[in-house]
């Protein structure tokens, strides 16, 4: 590499002024402080594995980082778009990554067994119901935020929305849990 | 496959499950709708699930966000790196084309030998080259 070619770099590397990332480090840490918990909870029903769910929580917020978006951007549009971006990652995860067993899947406990079961519920969904389901119902986020979030038409979202709800309802049926 | 029903309700329903706030009309709705009968269990469910205690530290943000500074530097250096080498490219092109055209200048032949379009062409080529050259270093440095 010639000498000016390196200098540049060591000065890129060692500038004093902050890197481009689209927020200031107070900001981040009050965006991670309010959505970490939520994304993990969802990483987690998405992969149910706590280990790759921190991984992709943490992806997730590094690509969020990185993102050129548009200045200023409300705090429900940005967890919007860290839930879109956890989505895709989990969806390429899961895509590559072998099956893990169920949370509590060692244990012989009964109440272990039941909520191993509770857990077993979910992950006999589809993951685009599981993803609807979860955004739906515990995040609140409305058809048009889920269908950014999943990448479908938001006049789809409802009958499909319906739909994961209906099997979802009739599996805790089946399982005697409702 | 019939799609199943759903109620234009259940947003509602939903937002009234999570703050518990519930108004006579949206309760009789609910006693006879079927489909935010079953939005209830399932909603129950799910809270439930989102409610287990997570006790597990979470990742620490400054640890991100020290990550999330040196990738973003090392983009940067990447990228200046990359017009430093374009630079010295069309400098070292530039020079290469400047001694052709001397060449055929100043060479054996001397100009007034040569055709008028090839002078032409040549002293265009070096208007064209040095323009070029001059666009792609202000870009290189960032000024454009």
């Amino acid at each position: 590499m010639p000498a000016s070619t390196a200098i540049a770099a060591e000065e890129a590397l060692t500038a004093p002024q902050t890197a481009a990332v689209n927020m200031d480090e107070e900001s981040f840490r009050r965006f991670y402080e309010n959505t970490a918990r939520p994304l993990r909870a969802y990483l987690l029903r998405m992969t149910n594995d706590s280990a790759r769910a921190d991984d992709l929580l943490q992806e997730s917020y590094l690509r969020l980082l990185e993102a050129k978006l548009p200045q200023p951007m409300e705090e429900a549009h940005r967890k919007n778009y860290l839930f879109r971006i956890a989505t895709n990652l989990a969806r390429t995860e899961a895509s590559r990554a072998k099956p893990l067993p169920l949370p509590g899947s060692a244990s012989t406990h009964e109440s272990m067994t039941e909520r191993r079961d509770i857990h077993r519920l979910l992950a006999q969904l589809s993951p685009k119901q599981r993803e609807m389901l979860w955004l739906a119902y515990v995040e609140q986020f409305s058809h048009r935020e889920i269908a950014g979030v999943v990448g479908a038409k938001q006049e789809s979202i409802r009958p499909m929305l319906a739909r994961a709800r209906q099997k979802l309802a009739e599996l805790l049926r089946q399982g005697g849990f409702a | 496959m019939i799609a199943p029903n759903a109620c234009e309700r259940e947003p509602e329903i939903l937002a009234a499950l999570a703050c518990g706030e519930w108004n006579e009309d949206l309760r009789a709705h609910m006693e006879t709708c079927p489909e935010c009968r079953e939005a209830q269990q399932v909603w129950t469910y799910l809270a439930g699930l989102s409610a287990e205690q997570d006790t597990a530290p979470l990742p620490a943000p400054g640890l991100i966000w020290w990550r999330a500074q040196l990738a973003a530097k090392r983009k940067q250096a990447e990228e200046s790196v990359v017009a430093i080498k374009l630079a010295n490219k069309t400098a070292a092109a530039l020079t290469l084309a400047l001694v052709c055209l001397g060449a055929i200048l100043w060479g054996p032949q001397s100009w007034e030998h040569l055709p008028v379009p090839v002078l032409g062409a040549g002293i265009a080529l070096l208007i064209l080259l040095f323009s070029a050259g001059t666009v792609l270093y202000a870009w290189a440095r960032g000024k454009i």
